[in-house]
């Protein structure tokens, strides 16, 4: 199998250029390694054009096959029923010009199609068409031929396909989820199979995660399709789940909060109830939108779900609103422990939307009242205004901004504002923008598109009137510029009729014989009548023309005017709230994806600790415990211990439960809990990491040492008693027994006795300790840089998340705010001077792509940032940057006429980087390959040299490639001033390689850095 | 036969044997000069063919595919630039890189071979302008 880097590396071979032949080579490829073309968006895009446009150079060897094969397994529906749709429409074709032999073979191939969907009304659009089309065959045939030609098994081919037809249109569509769910599971073969599809498709109606595969993805697209057309059953069947969620945590909560409890839920589904646009469309296009910029899929369906909660609040009536936030405040302030809530993403964003408003409520409520007033002023304007004539299509664009097509456009750019500022700034800021029309964040990509998709929506609340006043304006001046045309027509006609003069043929000959269409022409004609007009010729035409037409003048002068005065010119309005703070950084998530279960996520580079147990006997003991399955105890013996050292926990305290409890994360069996911790839904079976920093969170026997029935206990171990009574039973009576799996009762006395004492030496030989408290030890317990990426950091409980830019161990982005727009007058800036034999570090600016203002902003391309694929532009500006301190890798990529005007998440090549310096006024010599020694010769010669290399990402071995200035040559070794990478010393000098360290050298521009 | 035609046969057997006379006349031997070129061995430079394999980056680096031509020349200039300096007892060259140019001194008499030496090695198709020669 290949690795993943040589599969993307073949993938990005394939451009829109690609021929049929590579691209059904690729498909095969990746087929044999597992992938599909799904898995690689921008791939995916082109193939489909590649397919559609029936190939760009006329060759087609047996493409479609491949293709079709290749659609098979991605379960592609749109595409798959393009290529259906293609072959009948061929066949029919086919059908016209075919023997009466080969109509039968056609008529056979078309029931073959059909019948390999099993539900038929997936193609009833397909049947349809083909059964109209062969109706008027049907009837050419019978005017065209002889009876005789149309033999009987034709004519019983075309009978059973009309019953066919007959059938697909009887199918009725489900009403009901459940109705649904029935008939998706028709398609599986067996019992097991159809309460398979079942499940899937409750999942996907709950917006749960379904396993990857064809038959998955088939049943997902459709069930998106029903649940499109059916949302309001869909929601209440997802506030009843809501409900289920709550059920057993009611149950054993004790009365006096459970009311608090129910009230919070109610909340939550009354936020989910609220009457929102549908999402379905916008969601898939932020899918696609958002895939490279935000890689984790986990971290996607977060800021969907972000979004989503905050479009139903602004949906919400603001008195319904305080009461949904009164809840939450009742609930916290009881004291009730919020991680017990039902860990699903429903109350995960309402928790986040109610930090936004604890952040500052009588903000946040007045933003809310705002935006929901504004919002439904837009709807009722728009209504009324849709009842005048044309009017729906003036307000179109207004009214459905929260509910139209701009709501991909919206909620893309929401979610990339709230990855880059976080959840309670980023909403603060969509919020503000819905109110005031204003992010007041430009610099950030998000922000900018965030601000252009509520553009319209912007000008409402203040000029609401003036959209109604608008659409009258627009209604008449539409009828006075038609009624003005007319006239002038006729007075045009009349005059060539009776007189022989032609006045409208300037308007004639622009619009008939340039073929430019009566637009053009009568603007052609005004301007002629103009000129005319102002040098007295024909003076009396002239003037006849433009009185006739002046009425249309001042009309399209006023309304253009006006038009373009209420929706292009972005009105100062003044914002409610002061703007939030520049952003400055982005976003850090586990490295990955995001935090799942079944998958073991202990730090399996966790640092080690002499604590005296050996790893090698636990493992062993561990397997001999729980033989079947597969255990992690030497993955994760290292982590478990430090994390204990970490909390004060005696670690082989935390061995033990670990190995009593799940054979050291032996994910082989049932539901196995990692620690044992159990009925905390924010705290799920086989999370390794989860359960371990809930179980150091425990002191169970501080818990009951002090109860009574523990105190009278005839056992002299008061404090293990206590312990294991209340770890086994969450309670302090020592003789309670609870039901284990196998049926057996066992009480904390039995299980200190029978289980704790017996099998502590197991673990290292000794009795029990005092307790289970020790003095801090461990490491890296705040979180560790060590052995990580400038963009990487260990988390204090060990996980190594990695992040959009440089941070230190905290996860803290380093790097400070830098310049926006480009200011011709901004300053030059100095480069910090590197010491060395030859060094030209003063002529170039360190400009790194990450954690900078401008690191987070979009592409032009579409897809990445700066921070993500800006290594190019980013060395070009830390040389511009010397000249011009307002020369940001975001102006380089952005100016008119940059090279990089189309860059895109791909990144960009040295190419572009030569001629963006020659755009500045700087001499940048050939591109080629070239020598370290060369290098450094160039450098000692006055010029700064950006390379082109394979560098390390690691310690590891890997490499990516990247574009990176070198500026000085000192000791012996070149310097650098790397856009991505902390390291400066480029080339490995034999200490173990470091992230930034250069394997190969693949190509070299010279820079002379004196410019124009 | 006429007086005429006799007139016309002995005169094309004049011409006749004016030709044959002029055609094998036995012609006098013209011995050129060869100058003796001196050379030093050299081979051929050998040039790679591009890689165009796409790099796999995560910081935005794409590779900039050369046209051949381009790519060819870029090669050799870079071979022979790993080889200077080049001293032998007719020519020597240096790389200068501030003006990136070949810089070759050379006597006038070993200008020859100094040609030869570029067209053997493949190196005459690095344009004059990344030439730089100077009178020993």
């Amino acid at each position: 199998m290949a690795n993943d880097i040589e599969v993307r590396r073949r993938v990005d071979q394939i451009t829109w250029n690609s021929s049929f032949d590579e691209i059904n080579q690729l498909i095969k490829y990746l087929d044999a390694n597992g992938f599909t073309v799904d898995d690689f968006p921008k791939l995916r895009e082109i193939v489909v054009y590649v397919y559609e446009g029936g190939g760009r150079n006329g060759e087609n060897p047996g493409m479609e096959d491949d293709i079709a094969k290749f659609l098979g397994k991605t379960a592609s529906k749109e595409i798959k029923n393009k290529l259906t749709k293609r072959k009948l429409d061929a066949l029919v074709e086919e059908f016209l010009e075919a023997d009466i032999k080969r109509k039968s073979e056609i008529a056979d191939e078309i029931q073959e199609i059909m019948d390999n969907f099993k539900s038929k009304y997936k193609l009833y659009n397909e049947v349809q068409q083909f059964i109209f089309k062969q109706r008027e065959i049907r009837e050419k045939l019978d005017k065209e031929l002889s009876d005789d030609v149309l033999d009987g098994e034709f004519e019983q081919q075309v009978v059973a396909e009309m019953d066919l037809y007959q059938k697909s249109i009887d199918i009725s569509i489900p009403t009901s989820i459940e109705d649904f769910a029935e008939e998706m599971a028709l398609l599986g073969a067996d019992e097991e199979d159809k309460r398979y599809i079942k499940e899937l498709v409750m999942k996907v109606v709950n917006g749960e995660k379904i396993p990857k595969g064809v038959n998955e993805e088939l049943i997902r697209l459709e069930t998106e399709i029903f649940v499109k057309k059916n949302k309001i059953q869909v929601e209440q069947i997802k506030i009843d789940n809501l409900n289920k969620k709550f059920e057993l945590l009611i149950e054993n909560t004790p009365d006096g909060k459970k009311d608090l409890i129910i009230q919070y839920r109610d909340a939550i589904s009354k936020l989910n109830s609220a009457n929102i646009p549908n999402l379905s469309d916008a969601s898939n296009y932020a899918e696609s939108a958002l895939h490279d910029q935000i890689p984790s899929p986990g971290k996607r369906k977060q800021l969907f779900e972000n979004v989503k909660i905050l479009i139903q609040t602004v949906y919400t009536k603001p008195k319904d609103f305080n009461a949904i936030v009164g809840a939450s405040k009742n609930l916290v302030s009881s004291g009730f422990d919020m991680s017990l809530l039902p860990n699903i993403s429903e109350v995960r964003s309402f928790q986040e939307l109610m930090s936004v408003v604890n952040s500052d409520q009588t903000l946040v409520l007045g933003l809310q009242k705002v935006a929901y007033l504004k919002i439904q002023s837009v709807q009722k304007i728009g209504q009324f205004v849709s009842k005048f004539p044309g009017g729906s299509k003036l307000v179109g664009s207004v009214s459905e901004m929260i509910g139209g097509t701009a709501i991909k456009e919206f909620l893309t750019a929401s979610m990339t504002v709230i990855a880059e500022q976080g959840s309670v700034k980023g909403t603060l800021a969509i919020l503000n923008g819905i109110v005031a029309g204003s992010t007041a964040t430009a610099e950030a990509g998000g922000s900018a598109s965030l601000l252009a998709a509520l553009a319209p929506l912007a000008e409402v609340p203040v000029i609401g009137w003036v959209v109604l006043a608008l659409a009258v304006v627009v209604i008449i001046g539409g009828w006075l510029i038609d009624k003005a045309i007319k006239f002038a027509e006729k007075v045009g006609k009349w005059m060539y009729d009776n007189m022989g003069i032609d006045l409208l043929a300037v308007k004639n000959f622009v619009a008939d014989k340039l073929n430019l269409g009566n637009f053009v022409g009568w603007a052609a004609q005004i301007t002629f009548n103009g000129v005319v007009s102002i040098f007295g010729t024909a003076l009396s035409l002239g003037i006849g023309m433009m009185v006739a037409l002046m009425p249309l003048l001042i009309g399209v002068m006023f309304i253009g005017g006006f038009l373009y005065g209420a929706f292009f010119n972005n009105a100062m309005i003044s914002s409610l709230v002061p703007p939030p703070p520049m952003a400055v950084g982005g976003t850090c998530e586990p490295k990955g994806g995001a935090e799942e279960s079944g998958t073991i996520n202990c730090n399996q580079d966790a640092p080690k600790n002499e604590t005296g147990i050996n790893k090698d006997v636990f493992a062993d003991t561990a397997t001999r415990w729980r033989p079947s399955g597969t255990n992690y105890a030497k993955e994760c013996f290292d982590d478990t211990v430090n994390r204990a050292l970490c909390a004060k926990v005696n670690p082989q305290f935390a061995l033990w439960v670990w190995l009593h409890e799940s054979g050291a994360s032996n994910y082989g069996l049932d539901n196995v809990e990692d620690f044992g911790i159990h009925g905390n839904q924010s705290v799920p079976a086989k999370n390794y990491d989860l359960q371990i920093r809930a179980f150091l969170n425990l002191d169970p026997a501080s818990k009951c040492i002090k109860d009574s029935k523990i105190l009278e206990s005839s056992e002299p171990n008061k404090y293990w008693l206590a312990l294991a009574t209340n770890f086994l039973t969450g309670g302090c009576d020592p003789e309670k027994g609870i039901l284990q799996s196998d049926g057996s009762m066992m009480t904390g006395k039995r299980y200190l006795k029978e289980e704790l004492e017996p099998q502590w030496g197991w673990i290292k030989t000794g009795s029990l300790p005092a307790n289970i408290h020790v003095p801090k030890g461990g490491s890296q317990c705040d979180g560790s840089k060590t052995d990580r990426p400038d963009n990487e950091y260990t988390r204090p409980d060990g996980v190594v998340m990695v992040c959009d830019g440089p941070v230190d161990e905290n996860g803290n982005f380093i790097g400070s705010a830098g310049g926006g727009a480009f200011d011709p007058t901004s300053p030059p800036l100095v480069g910090e001077i590197v010491e060395g034999e030859c060094s030209v570090s003063k002529s170039v600016v360190l400009t790194k792509q990450c954690g900078q203002a401008w690191s987070n902003k979009g592409l032009p391309g579409g897809s990445g940032t700066i921070c993500s694929a800006g290594c190019g532009p980013s060395s070009v500006s830390s040389i511009v940057r010397t000249k011009n301190g307002s020369y940001t890798p975001d102006t380089i990529i952005f100016e008119a006429g940059s090279p990089y005007d189309s860059m895109d998440g791909g990144g960009s090549s040295l190419g572009q980087a030569q001629e963006s310096l020659t755009k500045h006024g700087y001499t940048a010599g050939n591109l080629g390959i070239c020598s370290q020694k060369d290098i450094a010769n160039w450098i000692c010669a006055g010029k700064a040299v950006i390379i082109l290399a394979d560098s390390y990402t690691g310690n590891g071995g890997n490499y990516i490639g990247h574009i990176l200035p070198v500026v000085a040559v000192s000791g012996g070794k070149l310097i650098t001033k790397d856009p991505y990478y902390s390291n400066t010393t480029p080339f490995v000098t034999g200490s173990g390689i470091v992230a930034g360290q250069i394997k190969e050298l693949r190509q070299c521009l010279t820079i002379d850095l004196k410019s124009d | 036969m006429s007086k005429l035609n006799k007139i016309l046969i002995i005169i094309g057997g004049i011409v006749l044997i004016f030709a044959i006379v002029v055609i094998f006349w036995p012609k006098k031997e013209i011995i050129i000069e060869k100058k003796v070129i001196k050379t030093i061995p050299a081979s051929v430079v050998v040039i790679p063919t591009q890689d165009k394999t796409p790099i796999y980056s995560t910081t935005g680096a794409k590779l900039t595919i050369l046209p051949d031509d381009q790519y060819k020349l870029m090669t050799l200039i870079y071979t022979l630039r790993q080889s200077c300096p080049i001293n032998n007892e007719y020519f020597s060259i240096i790389y200068d890189y501030k003006f990136d140019n070949f810089v070759v001194t050379i006597k006038p008499e070993n200008m020859e071979t100094f040609l030869q030496w570029k067209k053997d090695t493949g190196y005459n198709e690095i344009m004059d302008k990344y030439w730089v020669i100077k009178n020993d």
